[in-house]
Order: C-alpha cells, then sequence, then structure tokens
C-alpha cells in the first residue's frame, strides 16, 4: 500500500494535481482534496452537467454520462460538450476511457461504488446530491467552490434568483386558502403507470406553486394503477416528458390520455387541464437548475389569474441568457416550455 | 462411469499410476492462462506495448517509478491490474465452485448459486446499498447473508428430510430459499431511490469489474476463495468416491455426510465471496464445468484443477472484451451470458457423452 502511494506522489502529470490544491466539502460531508486550476472536468451525474454549464465551465467537460439525444437542449446551449466523451452509463463507467480524458475532477451523484474507484484512480471525486432547494443551493455552491472564484460570483447570483423567484411565486401562492389549492397529479411514465408522491422536490414545487399533491404516496417514481388514480380524482395533471411513449410527442401523448377510456373520465381530463412540463437543459421538473423557472411555470399554470404579468417565454429567454449563457428565440423558448426538442 | 470411476479408486489406493493425460492438459492450461494474463495488461481501450507494460509493472514491483506517463502509469497499474487478479480469482472461484457441486450432486445443470449463496449475497449487497452502506460494508453484508443463505438452506434441508439430508431435499430447498433472496431483492429495488440507489443495486445484480479496488474488494475476498478452493482440492478424491453414491461411500471408508459438508461450505465461501466483490456473474460455474470434463473426464481430482484454470482463463478474456470492445462499460454478467449460453449449447450438442 504504501508503495501505490508513493509511486502516485512522484507521477506528476499533465493535470498537476499535486501542484496547488483545496479542499472542498462534497455533499457527503466528505473532504475533497482539488486542484485550484480546473481545465478539465468529468461529470457522472446527468443534471449536474447543467450546474458546470452555468457556472461557465461546460466547455471543460471531457467526459460525460450524457449523450446529445438524451439532453438535445444542453447540447444546443454548449455545443463544446459534444467534444466531450461518454464513459458514464447509469451504471457502470469505463475506468480506462475516463482515465485517457485526464480529468482534473469529477462530479458524481452520491454512488460510493464509482467514488471509490476513481479515488483509487487519484481522481479527486465530489458525490452531490440535493432533495431540496436549501440543498440545491448547496450543491451549486459546492460546484462553484471548485471551479473558482468567476464560478463562485455566478452561483451567488443564481441562489439569489431562486430564493427571489421562490418568495416572489409564495408571497401570492401562500394567501390561496386550501380549497382553493387544485390537486396535481405528476405523471412520470403512462406505461406503466408512474407517479411522484410525496417527500422529494416534485412535491416542493407542487406546494411552492399553489397546488396539493394529488398522489397520496411517499417517494418519487411509483407505481400505481388506475384505479388508485381514479379514486384521486386530481383537478390537474402534469406529464414528464418521461412519460411520452417511444417517439410521440407532447400533443400526441394529450391526446392519447383523452382517449383513454380510464384516465379520460378523470376530472382534470374532462375540464383540459392536462399540461406537459417543460423540459430544456434539463427536466424542469427533477433534481436541475431549471427548478427555478418550473416554480413560476408551475404557479401560472395553476393558477394563471393571479399571475397575469409573468410572461414564461421573456422569463425563460433571460434565465438562459443570465445562467446558461446562450440567447433562445421566441421559437426555442416555447418550444422548451412545450417540452419539445429542439429543431 | 463407474468403471471409470472404480479405475480411479483403485488408483489412489493401490500404487499411483497418474492418468496420462492430466499433467499436460493442466500445463497447457497453466501457459495459456499466463499467455492471458500477460496479453490483458497490453489490451484496453488503447493497446500498451509490451515494453510499457513491464516497465509500469517492474517500476511497481521494485518501488522505483519510472518515467511513465501517469496516464499510462494509472491504466496498467490501478486498472487494469485490479481487474486481472478479480478475474483470475473470480473466475477460477466460481468455476471450482460449480465443478465440485455438479460432481456432489451428480447433476450437470448444477451451479454454485445451488443453494443460495448468490441470493443471499445479494440480498446483503441490496440491503446495503438501499442503507447507504460504503462499499466495504456492503461486500462483508453480501458475503454474510451469503454464507447465512446456505446455512439455512442446509439447516432447513437437513430438519425436512428428517435428518438424512437427502440431495433432493436440499436441492429443494436450496431453490426455495433463492426465490425468497429474489423477492427480498426485488422488493428492495421497488422500495429503492430510482435516481441513485436503484442504478447501484441493478449494477450489482448484472455483475461486474470496472469499480474493483484492490484494497475495499479484492483484500477481503483471498482468504475464503483460497480457504475454499484448498478444502475442495483436499477432498477431490472423496468427491469421487460420493458419485457412487452414499452407501457404497461410507462402506469404502468416506462419511459422506461430512464431506458434503465441507465441500459445501468449501464451495460456499468462495462463491458468497467472489459475488460479494464482483455482482452477481452468471453461467462461469455452470459452463466452464462441463468444458473441463470434456477436456477431462469427470474425474474431480483431475476436472477441479481444470475447471479452476478454465474458469480464470475465460473470465479474464470476456473482461477484456469489456473493457476493450464497447465504448461504455457493458455489464460483465451480461457478457458471460451472452458468451457462455451459445458454447453451452455448442458443447451439448458435441459432447453429450462428456457427463454420462
Amino acid at each position: 500500500v504504501a508503495l501505490l502511494a508513493g509511486c502516485g506522489q512522484a507521477g506528476s502529470g499533465p493535470s498537476g494535481a499535486v501542484a496547488n490544491t483545496h479542499a472542498v466539502t462534497d455533499s457527503t460531508g466528505m473532504s475533497v482534496m482539488v486542484p485550484t486550476a480546473i481545465t478539465r472536468i468529468a461529470d457522472a451525474w446527468p443534471a449536474h452537467n447543467e450546474v458546470v454549464q452555468m457556472l461557465g465551465s461546460g466547455d471543460k467537460i471531457v467526459a460525460t454520462v450524457l449523450k446529445p439525444s438524451s439532453v438535445p437542449w444542453l447540447y444546443t446551449v454548449e455545443p463544446g460538450l459534444s467534444t466531450a466523451q461518454t464513459v458514464f452509463t447509469d451504471t457502470t463507467v469505463s475506468t480506462e476511457r475516463l482515465i485517457q480524458t485526464h480529468p482534473d475532477v469529477l462530479f458524481t451523484d452520491k454512488s460510493s461504488q464509482i467514488a471509490a474507484k476513481t479515488t483509487e484512480l487519484r481522481i479527486p471525486t465530489l458525490q452531490l446530491g440535493f432533495e431540496t432547494y436549501q440543498d440545491l443551493k448547496k450543491v451549486v455552491t459546492t460546484t462553484a467552490d471548485v471551479l473558482g472564484p468567476a464560478a463562485r460570483a455566478q452561483a451567488q447570483n443564481y441562489n439569489s434568483y431562486l430564493d427571489a423567484k421562490l418568495a416572489a411565486v409564495s408571497s401570492v401562492t401562500s394567501k390561496i386558502p386550501t380549497g382553493q389549492r387544485p390537486s396535481v397529479l405528476h405523471i412520470y411514465s403512462l406505461n406503466p403507470l408512474v407517479v411522484d408522491g410525496t417527500g422529494n422536490i416534485i412535491d416542493a414545487w407542487i406546494t411552492a406553486a399553489g397546488g396539493r399533491n394529488a398522489a397520496q404516496v411517499s417517494g418519487k417514481t411509483r407505481p400505481v394503477s388506475t384505479e388508485q388514480i381514479a379514486q384521486w380524482n386530481p383537478d390537474v395533471i402534469i406529464l414528464a416528458s418521461s412519460a411520452f411513449d417511444a417517439s410521440d410527442t407532447g400533443q400526441q401523448t394529450l391526446d392519447k390520455v383523452s382517449a383513454d377510456p380510464a384516465l379520460g373520465q378523470l376530472a382534470a381530463v374532462r375540464n383540459h387541464r392536462v399540461y406537459i412540463n417543460p423540459t430544456g437543459g434539463w427536466h424542469w421538473d427533477r433534481y436541475g437548475i431549471e427548478e427555478a423557472l418550473q416554480i413560476q411555470w408551475a404557479a401560472k399554470t395553476l393558477h394563471p389569474e393571479e399571475f397575469t404579468g409573468l410572461d414564461m417565454v421573456a422569463e425563460t429567454k433571460k434565465f438562459y441568457s443570465q445562467f446558461l449563457h446562450y440567447r433562445l428565440t421566441d421559437d426555442q423558448a416555447n418550444r422548451i416550455l412545450a417540452g419539445q426538442n429542439p429543431t | 462411469v463407474s468403471a471409470t470411476v472404480a479405475k480411479n479408486v483403485s488408483a489412489v489406493e493401490g500404487p499411483v499410476s497418474p492418468p496420462r493425460r492430466r499433467w499436460p492438459v493442466l500445463s497447457v492450461l497453466a501457459i495459456v492462462l499466463l499467455a492471458a494474463i500477460v496479453v490483458s495488461f497490453a489490451v484496453g481501450v488503447t493497446t500498451s506495448s509490451p515494453e510499457l507494460v513491464a516497465r509500469v509493472l517492474i517500476a511497481h514491483l521494485t518501488g522505483h517509478p519510472g518515467t511513465v506517463a501517469r496516464a499510462d502509469d494509472i491504466t496498467i497499474w490501478l486498472v487494469r491490474m485490479p481487474r486481472i487478479l478479480a478475474a483470475v480469482l473470480i473466475g477460477a472461484a466460481l468455476a471450482a465452485a460449480g465443478s465440485a457441486y455438479q460432481a456432489l450432486f451428480r447433476n450437470p445443470m448444477v451451479s454454485p448459486d445451488l443453494l443460495g449463496a448468490s441470493g443471499g449475497a445479494g440480498v446483503g449487497a441490496a440491503l446495503g446499498i438501499l442503507l447507504s452502506w460504503n462499499t466495504i460494508a456492503v461486500q462483508l453484508a453480501a458475503f454474510t447473508l451469503g454464507l447465512v443463505a446456505v446455512l439455512v438452506t442446509y439447516a432447513v434441508g437437513t430438519v425436512v428430510g428428517r435428518g438424512t439430508e437427502s440431495t433432493l431435499t436440499l436441492v429443494l430447498t436450496g431453490i426455495v430459499v433463492a426465490s425468497l433472496c429474489s423477492a427480498v431483492i426485488s422488493l428492495t429495488k421497488y422500495v429503492a431511490d430510482p435516481d441513485n440507489k436503484l442504478p447501484q443495486i441493478t449494477f450489482w445484480l448484472l455483475g461486474g469489474l470496472d469499480t474493483v479496488t484492490i484494497r475495499a474488494n479484492l483484500l477481503p475476498i483471498i482468504i475464503p476463495i483460497v480457504a475454499g478452493m484448498v478444502s475442495l482440492f483436499v477432498l477431490r478424491w472423496e468427491l469421487n468416491v460420493l458419485s457412487f453414491g452414499d452407501e457404497e461411500a461410507a462402506s469404502m471408508g468416506v462419511n459422506p455426510r461430512a464431506v458434503k459438508a465441507f465441500v459445501i461450505a468449501g464451495a460456499t465461501l468462495m462463491t458468497a465471496a467472489s459475488v460479494s466483490a464482483a455482482g452477481m456473474v452468471g453461467w462461469v460455474g455452470l459452463v466452464v464445468p462441463h468444458a473441463a470434463r470434456m477436456l477431462v473426464g469427470p474425474d474431480a481430482r483431475r476436472a477441479l484443477p481444470t475447471s479452476a484454470l478454465l474458469g480464470a482463463t475465460f473470465l479474464l478474456i470476456v473482461d477484456d472484451l469489456v473493457r476493450s470492445v464497447f465504448t461504455t462499460e457493458v455489464p460483465l454478467g451480461i457478457l458471460t451470458a451472452m458468451v457462455g449460453a451459445p458454447f453451452f449449447l455448442v458443447m451439448l450438442s458435441r459432447g453429450r457423452r462428456a457427463w454420462a
């Protein structure tokens, strides 16, 4: 063991990891020594690639878990991402390919298995994750601590934006009496039927936006029966883009839901209150920085009369230019809001 | 068959005249394994020259790091070396355990997870991952529950069989315990967080060596695997005698109960240790013993070492494919099945006499 450690010190490599390092604490509470100058980034957590992009280092991602087909908008926003190699899958890592990309740092979700190996390979590895807005902000700050001073300023901007929008939305929705809060069912998959229950970020934005989660189950992506949904009889249904079958568009999916003999009977469907969740650089509804847009979109969708002044196209364009360094056209913003891929 | 075994038995009891093909086959297989190990150090996403491999290995073995580029050094010493060691160790263990079980249960369809070792280990690992334990604790839980599952099978099998622990009751109890384990695994998958826990459990169930580390994964399994291997080798003659049936074995001075218990213990140690480190890598323990019998016949004294050598080589080559052919890492268990299953069919069509 001493032999292994000794050799690592001596091998001063192209990344110069030994030269200047500082400690950053990750979401598991582990203190990780990372190089001060980061030029090459590996990211094994799908949603986190967009955090890196926001903090100005999207073009430094050299190894990723993403593919252009999985998040086409992020590859549109940061074309440099297409030079990154896909070395991770949901469950595995091609360690040799990862080594060849010479990463200075690796961000991963809480996966002790991958982290144990990459740490042995002397890649500084941060395990990150969040279930609440508070921890989302912490993930952004931690990432910025790794990426440097410019990133830190941007992280503060984002965290203030998120706080401000949460406060603005809540100041309106908190005054809505319980009886007027629609029950909202967030459907993750139609076939099989999978919905998001309580105790997660989906539940958090439904509540913040002035709704009540119709799904009386705990946890995210829970399989349920049609009968169960009929009993909940939600006022509003929001379909995640993962609910689209194969190559269906959002509209085709809406048509299928209306035509479905069981789902078609629900109040939400008969009252035409079924919506497609927007999807941008990451799914707005799940564990990414675009949560900040999601709360606004959801609030306006649930209570249009309360948010007449909110222009989601303008807000989306502003967010993309300020935080993702990309100028969306109106058409692009509309496509994101409709859950459509770029043309 | 009984003629063959009788001959072998008399060969042990009388003046030893080793079967003629034994040493040539084993030597050839050992040389093939060595060659495979050497080649495995060179193949990967990029091919490393033999000279580079030699420089890295010599640098580490002598403690004088040379002027090797850091990426090459890490690739050969920290990526490939642990995987090669793991593949050899685990391939040999699973194949030897399978070979011993097929002899003990006199059934060619038997694999080392027959009595629930893999299922129990799967439950341990899935629970460990669900509870966010670290890698070492997950592996320990897998190993422990693998042993517990087989103990339960053995104990229940003995009780149900009214103290006779007949092979049939044991096998049936094993099937029940394994099914229970797989139900518990499904339950943990059902309640696991789909974003970070479920992928880890899924990965574990498919097996893989991509995240194997020396300290956390390999060092802990060396002792149980060596202990299991030694116990099987010590008992290889008794295994042959048992193939006559319990009564005949007893009349030849072999205690069938004790031999069975020791063989099961040895095979279980190896299987649980292998599965705890690499996940559920299927087919090795089923296919390789067949291939070994085709080469050297059913005599456990030859089939056991042949299986171990073949198993090590087989898993090493399959893992080399995983490392070098695919752009993203494919779980090892998928590939052992895809390579092993057709191979098994070819063997079935060719050599029905391999197991008479």
